[in-house]
């Protein structure tokens, strides 16, 4: 019987080619063609959505061939031909416009590949969680196939993976209040605590991630105020994945030590006492699972912006054998 | 009376105008469209197999002779005989195209599954072919 997989997808765009390649490993080695619940972030989500409806060929046809222009053009593209997309930042901070790419794009390439009720149908097969930011509470906001519409989940889709000044926010209208979403990554790079949070029984989590879990070294100096910006930005994406993984590391250990303790005789009250009550629900009659992750060992060699069919299907090897080493490595081959 | 703008007034309205230029000039984007039919389905999930359980160096061999034994294959029989003719190909498993390969096609999305018999047949030959060769080539 295959094993149950919670599978965590993380952003970083066409990057997401490297987690296809992951997929073709894990689909095959582990015999798992579908997967209880699937937690995404950004292309993460995108990924997801495909796999939840088992359109497996559809998106190895899209992580091979799709172009930037398939995804973002920029929201003034004269300005950015003649004067490049950092214009259009000034453009949009002096005109008071949201981002420098439009996502029109993108959201017609989704539309014209699936059937965003096939994806409510997916459910309860497959409990497909998208991690947004609400830019109005700040918080991590989830939008799921068990919970919400084929028109909202669409929406939410799109909010995942807009990345905050490259792409607009996306207005969702939730409880008759309409909120700004965008990329989840902005607070989760690897979203895991859906996973955890889901209550779906699971055998192990299996996360993949499109960039190693240490900084990338770039020596020489920055001296533009954009490279500057680029940089601290990618700094705290690794930061934001790091926590994502080692905080999930840590409740993981909690949860095996609870029962640890419980199968050496220790009362459960016994256990949580001195636990503030707030924090119980969170470990009370929750369960440890082994996570498995899989990430490139060096930086790729892409930009989350760079839809570049070559180097994609590059990255999506660089998936396979990255796939191969941490399945054997988990004993799990 | 001669109203004068702030310097930086009259830069916002020629950069909105020259911004509304680019506006009006900037392509209805097109969206990327799948091509995805049965063929294309056994293929992948042929390259996909043989990238999980097969060495593109060390099977190759072994691939060129099922590739040569499916030349004249007409069916899903034919090509698992073909599979158990090559000995380092039977070793991984009589049924390994089966439950690689031609369950895993069938269970996906765009699978048709309505279609003649015949021409699914057709596409799991095809496909097949098509995925080893993709397989070799390091596609």
């Amino acid at each position: 019987m295959a094993p149950r997989i919670g599978l965590v997808l993380g952003g970083g765009g066409a990057k997401g080619a490297f987690t296809v390649g992951a997929l073709k490993v894990v689909r095959q080695l582990l015999g798992a063609e579908s997967f209880p619940v699937i937690s995404g972030t950004s292309t993460g989500s995108l990924i997801g959505t495909l796999l939840a409806i088992d359109d497996w060929t559809t998106l190895v046809d899209i992580y091979s061939n799709v172009t930037t222009a398939d995804i973002v053009n920029p929201h003034h593209a004269l300005v950015a031909s003649i004067a490049g997309p950092e214009a259009v930042l000034f453009a949009a901070a002096v005109l008071g416009g949201r981002a420098i790419y439009d996502t029109a794009a993108l959201r017609a390439t989704i539309q014209s590949n699936v059937d965003m009720r096939d994806v409510v149908a997916a459910h309860p097969g497959t409990l497909l969680i998208y991690n947004t930011v609400d830019l109005q509470t700040g918080q991590v906001a989830t939008f799921d196939n068990r919970t919400h519409s084929a028109r909202v989940l669409l929406d939410a889709l799109l909010a995942s993976a807009s990345m905050p000044v490259l792409m607009d926010p996306v207005p969702i209208a939730v409880d008759g209040q309409t909120h700004q979403y965008v990329d989840g990554g902005v607070r989760e790079f690897l979203p895991l605590g859906a996973v955890f949070a889901s209550d779906v029984p699971l055998d192990r989590i299996l996360a993949i991630s499109t960039a190693p879990l240490d900084a990338k070294k770039q020596a020489g100096s920055f001296d533009k105020i954009t490279d500057i910006l680029g940089r601290t930005v990618d700094l705290m994406d690794v930061e934001v994945g790091a926590n994502d993984y080692g905080g999930a590391q840590l409740y993981n250990a909690i949860l095996q030590m609870i029962a640890n303790a419980e199968a050496a005789g220790l009362p459960k009250a016994a256990l949580l006492r001195g636990i503030p009550a707030d924090v119980r629900p969170r470990i009370k009659d929750k369960a440890a699972f082994p996570i498995t992750i899989i990430a490139p060992k060096d930086h790729l060699d892409l930009d989350s912006l760079d839809f570049d069919p070559a180097k994609m299907r590059a990255a999506m090897n660089l998936g396979v054998e990255a796939a191969k080493l941490a399945l054997g490595q988990s004993g799990l081959t | 009376m001669t109203i004068r703008l702030p310097l930086v007034h009259r830069d916002r309205a020629g950069l909105a105008a020259l911004l509304a230029i680019a506006a009006c000039c900037s392509p209805k984007p097109t969206p990327y469209v799948a091509d995805v039919d049965a063929t294309a389905i056994v293929k992948q999930s042929t390259s996909d197999a043989f990238t999980a359980f097969l060495d593109r160096s060390a099977d190759a061999d072994a691939l060129r002779a099922f590739d040569a034994g499916i030349a004249a294959a007409h069916d899903r029989n034919q090509l698992t005989s073909a599979w158990r003719r090559v000995p380092s190909l039977a070793a991984k498993g009589s049924d390994f195209l089966e439950q690689h390969v031609f369950a895993v096609a069938a269970r996906e999305h765009r699978w048709p599954k309505d279609a003649p018999a015949a021409a699914l047949e057709q596409a799991f030959v095809d496909g097949v072919r098509a995925g080893a060769a993709a397989f070799l080539e390091g596609h």
